[in-house]
């Protein structure tokens, strides 16, 4: 029997939907260190991720793939590197409606720079749908700048079928070849 | 060396920063930054602290330091060198912030050092401070001479101007002095850092400053007593406004460009007296010393001179401070880190990963008391004692509907985890890293009371979701911030109208205020059996829900699934075709098309005339409108793209000349932007309406003249999440992203039928993105079907588990 187990990690601000994409993706109830908000996250939620997120697919024949989002603050910024350390990818979800997403696009790509050198990273931003300013190309242009070289989609965390586009995008660009 | 007022937190202002580094510090400040700051207002501030890559800060800080002369860190990604500013890299760390304030105190005891001997450094050459970003000239309003110093005592104290000259406020100063009134203007050479003589200048005349060159006032050493200069050997950055009570000053008039206003609208920045103020004016204010003995005697200088002078830097010329450590600051920073650590460690997982092994987590008591030095509020969670319901805890679970909260109330349910479980390795190994997170699991452990779970009170404060399907309504619960229940939220209630699956029911450790909710699956069976303890209970539980989610989403109704398939069967031929599959370019000619006879190009050349002019403009074919509005960077239809019509008058060859183009007048793109907001289902970004065109243009089929054996590739990404998903486009842009190929090579790789990478082709030739620029190509690996097998299987089952 099998027992393959890999990992996945969502990262992104704070509000950005990484708990929502984890719950969409995951086959069993989310685990989630839920903490009520304090400071400026209270203005965008009333409860946040402290620690992490957890959810899981299971593929069956004990194989799992583990889902884990990161928490949105800085000052949870040490469990980064422990927690991308092995994982397949990085998916960061970007929120389209903050003040300054470059800003935050350019910290979460420098914060885990060393990560995204060796493995890959798939960019999802949300709620551009509803804010169109600054549009995809925006953040294809922003990228360029950071030399950095990503597949960017306009997601909605809720639909599972987002999520997933951002999960195949990410499997396919370690294996072009794989086959279903 | 130590005063009390070295233990001081520094009082500092936070300048422009991000709310998210805000918060940040915030935190930090309130914790284990306590001892080292103090968060005041900009203006009552010693130093600050601002977010060198918020936009605008650049020229903020550049502002700021210029105005105020205070020190500062600077939080940036990139490292930042600047005079007086102690540069901190983010992401943030409770240690880095904690090294910067010790190092931010020895500077500013350093200057306090500097003011309390300033004998000491009179007979050191004056040096000029560092400053890459700024220029600054600071002048003093001096006595006319050493004479008039001693012999007007009782004169004002002297009002020290500071100007910032920056490359537009610095032209053509004019300082006018009169032979009692001397300036002394103080330019720090922003590129130098040697030491270097005073010499005169003549202030009069215009003073031209480029941020580009290296401006080299260099003034002698031993001046002339009857041309005082002060010879302060600290920065700049402190000395903007030194006061002297004993050291009378006549107020000296000079002309200063407007410019050179400080953001408060003052002309020129006036010197503080408050004690309360920064340490090195602590010491000016309380500083006995004699004008001439912070008053260095100029040679050489006539009465009617002005003298500008070259500073040394702080670090040069006083010894370092050594600090005592803030153990207590390292303490919190270690309590602090040890925190969510403690989350991720110490648990042991069985062969699969599993967590069944619940080895010792850390007490949940010893979180909470790390976690009160914090903001994370672990609390115990515990649950009530029954308040007479009467019924159980399933019978009241079963009565209520999904996403309600389960109050656990505090004396018996003790203790709920947040269990991640390794293999009982360190974290500090890599490799014992990899392996422990590999295998991670979080479980969430009750260790409850001996009370049954089935006394478990329930509050339920709301009964607004009465309507919510019942599906799952014993595990997706929620808790809420009171602890009262609340309806499913919006993201979680949208997700079933819109995603192929059900909303996922979330487990949730609510710990603000110590009530705790769980992922349950109550069945009717169990109800009959006998109570079950309390750790067979939520073991059942966690069992039930591990069936679950193996079982995977319901199946959907078979009428359903039936239409899905016929009507996704029918738009696949309409998007692909049925062609035969070609292996030379001579073959083409079987399926190819000309794109000029088609309504695909009438729109493209459309489009391109209404970006040139902005204008809003409208095609009419038959009964069908299309209205491009670049101002809105949209396309609205007065159909829907997935009607078959739409897909027939694509693929036909169609006489442009009979296509109607108009540009509308105001009344009309009045009309038409109603319609978008009123009809967003029949607008589209110009990328979707050209990726589906294409599609149905080509249906399948190349463009003539395609070279099916040049290697190309593409340039980005495009935004498939918001085109119409076609089958193997993710796969298809993956490949030809990394692995450069041709028409006939691609297909071949990944073994897909030739129209799939054909339609892919010309959606992305229409949208302009293929690559075909060898040289960029050339950097990119070719495909290699036996690399990267190493997961190729997990992988393949992956994505079939997602996609179905």
């Amino acid at each position: 029997m099998s027992t393959k187990h890999k990992k996945i990690i969502f990262t992104g601000p704070v509000g950005a939907g990484k708990t929502t994409a984890i719950q969409a993706m995951s086959d069993i109830p989310i685990v989630s260190t839920n903490e009520e908000a304090s400071d400026m996250t209270k203005n965008r939620k009333s409860q946040t991720t402290v620690a992490m997120d957890y959810g899981r697919i299971n593929i069956g024949e004990g194989e799992k793939i583990h889902l884990y989002g990161t928490p949105g603050q800085e000052r949870f910024s040490f469990m980064w590197d422990i927690l991308t350390k092995g994982a397949l990818g990085l998916i960061l979800m970007l929120d389209n409606s903050r003040d300054n997403p470059q800003q935050d696009l350019k910290f979460y790509t420098q914060s885990f720079k060393s990560f995204i050198e060796k493995g890959e990273l798939i960019i999802g931003v949300t709620r551009i749908d509803d804010i169109q300013k600054p549009n995809i190309n925006q953040y294809r242009h922003w990228l360029n700048e950071l030399s950095i070289d990503a597949p960017v989609f306009g997601v909605d965390g809720r639909h599972q079928k987002d999520i997933s586009s951002l999960v195949q995008a990410l499997l396919y660009s370690i294996d072009p070849g794989v086959t279903t | 060396m130590f005063n009390k007022n070295n233990n001081k937190p520094v009082k500092i202002g936070i300048l422009e920063i991000s709310t998210q580094n805000k918060s940040i510090l915030e935190f930090f400040f309130s914790s284990a930054g306590k001892t080292l700051f103090k968060e005041v207002n900009v203006a009552e501030a010693d130093a600050f602290i601002i977010d060198y890559d918020f936009p605008g800060a650049k020229e903020s800080w550049e502002t700021t330091f210029n105005t105020s002369g205070k020190p500062g860190i600077i939080l940036s990604i990139h490292e930042v060198s600047l005079a007086s500013a102690i540069w901190v890299s983010k992401p943030l760390t409770a240690k880095a912030l904690t090294e910067a304030g010790q190092k931010l105190k020895e500077i500013l005891q350093e200057h306090k050092q500097i003011k309390e001997k300033p004998d000491s450094n009179q007979s050191s050459p004056a040096k000029k401070v560092s400053n890459k970003e700024a220029t600054e000239i600071t002048t003093e309003v001096l006595q006319s001479s050493p004479s008039s110093q001693s012999e007007s005592p009782n004169k004002k104290p002297d009002t020290p101007i500071k100007l910032t000259l920056d490359d537009t406020s610095v032209e053509n100063i004019d300082l006018t002095t009169s032979q009692e009134k001397r300036p002394t203007v103080s330019l720090n050479n922003p590129k130098s850092n040697a030491e270097t003589d005073a010499e005169i200048i003549d202030v009069n005349a215009d003073i031209e400053f480029s941020p580009q060159e290296v401006i080299d006032f260099s003034i002698p050493q031993q001046t002339n007593d009857a041309a005082p200069v002060i010879e302060n050997p600290e920065s700049v950055d402190f000395l903007s406004s030194v006061p002297t009570d004993k050291a009378p000053k006549e107020t000296h008039k000079i002309r200063i460009p407007t410019n050179t206003k400080e953001p408060s609208g003052a002309e020129i920045s006036k010197p503080e007296t408050n004690d309360d103020l920064l340490p090195h004016r602590e010491a000016s204010t309380s500083d006995n010393a004699k004008p001439h003995e912070r008053i260095k005697p100029l040679t050489k200088l006539k009465d009617t001179d002005s003298v500008i002078t070259n500073q040394e830097p702080v670090n040069n010329i006083v010894p370092s401070v050594e600090l005592p450590i803030a153990s207590d600051v390292a303490a919190n920073n270690e309590q602090i880190d040890a925190l969510l650590e403690s989350l991720i460690s110490g648990k042991g997982t069985n062969s699969d990963g599993d967590a069944t092994n619940h080895s010792p987590a850390p007490p949940l008591k010893e979180l909470k008391e790390t976690n009160n030095k914090t903001n994370i509020k672990l609390e115990d969670s515990v649950i009530d004692e029954p308040k007479g319901t009467g019924s159980s805890f399933i019978e009241e679970d079963e009565q209520r509907s999904t996403e309600e909260v389960v109050s656990l109330p505090e004396e018996s349910f003790s203790n709920i985890i947040l269990e991640v479980s390794g293999d009982g390795t360190t974290l500090a190994d890599d490799k014992n890293v990899d392996t422990l997170m590999d295998s991670l699991e979080v479980e969430t452990v009750a260790s409850m009371s001996p009370k049954s779970i089935a006394d478990m009170p329930i509050t339920d404060n709301t009964n607004n979701n009465k309507a919510t399907p019942k599906k799952n309504a014993s595990i997706n619960k929620h808790a809420n911030k009171s602890g009262a229940l609340k309806q499913p939220s919006i993201e979680s209630g949208a997700i079933g109208a819109t995603s192929e699956k059900p909303s996922q029911p979330k487990a949730k450790l609510d710990t603000a205020e110590g009530n705790s909710t769980r992922p349950e699956k109550i069945t009717a069976a169990s109800k009959k059996k006998a109570p079950l303890t309390p750790e067979e209970e939520l073991q059942r539980l966690l069992d039930e829900i591990r069936k679950e989610a193996d079982t995977g989403p319901e199946l959907e109704d078979d009428s359903v699934k039936q239409t899905k398939t016929t009507f996704s069967e029918k738009r696949r031929e309409l998007i692909f075709g049925d062609w035969p599959t070609i292996n030379k370019p001579a073959e083409l000619k079987k399926i190819s098309f000309k794109p000029e006879e088609h309504i695909l190009q009438t729109f493209m050349q459309v489009l391109d005339q209404a970006k040139a002019s902005k204008a809003v403009m409208r095609l009419k074919f038959k009964n069908i409108i299309i209205v491009i509005d670049i101002k809105q960077e949209a396309v609205y239809c007065d159909f829907s793209l997935m009607d078959e019509e739409y897909a027939e008058i694509c693929f036909n060859i169609v006489d442009p000349g009979i296509i109607k183009i108009h540009t509308l007048d105001k009344s009309e793109i009045r009309l038409y932007r109603k319609k978008m907001i009123d009809e967003p289902k029949n607008t589209h970004s110009f990328e979707a309406f050209i990726w589906i065109t294409s599609l149905l243009t080509a249906r399948g089929r190349l463009p003539e003249n395609t070279d099916i054996n040049q290697k190309i590739g593409i340039k980005y990404w495009p935004n498939l999440t918001r085109l119409e998903s076609i089958p193997h486009a993710i796969q298809i842009a993956a490949a030809l992203k990394k692995h450069p190929g041709s028409l006939l090579e691609v297909p071949r790789w990944l073994n897909l039928p030739q129209s799939a990478v054909f339609a892919f082709y010309n959606g992305v030739l229409a949208l302009d993105i293929i690559e075909r620029d060898q040289h960029k190509l050339k950097s990119l690996k070719d495909f290699n079907k036996k690399s990267n097998k190493k997961n190729r299987g997990f992988f393949s089952r992956l994505l079939k588990r997602i996609t179905k």
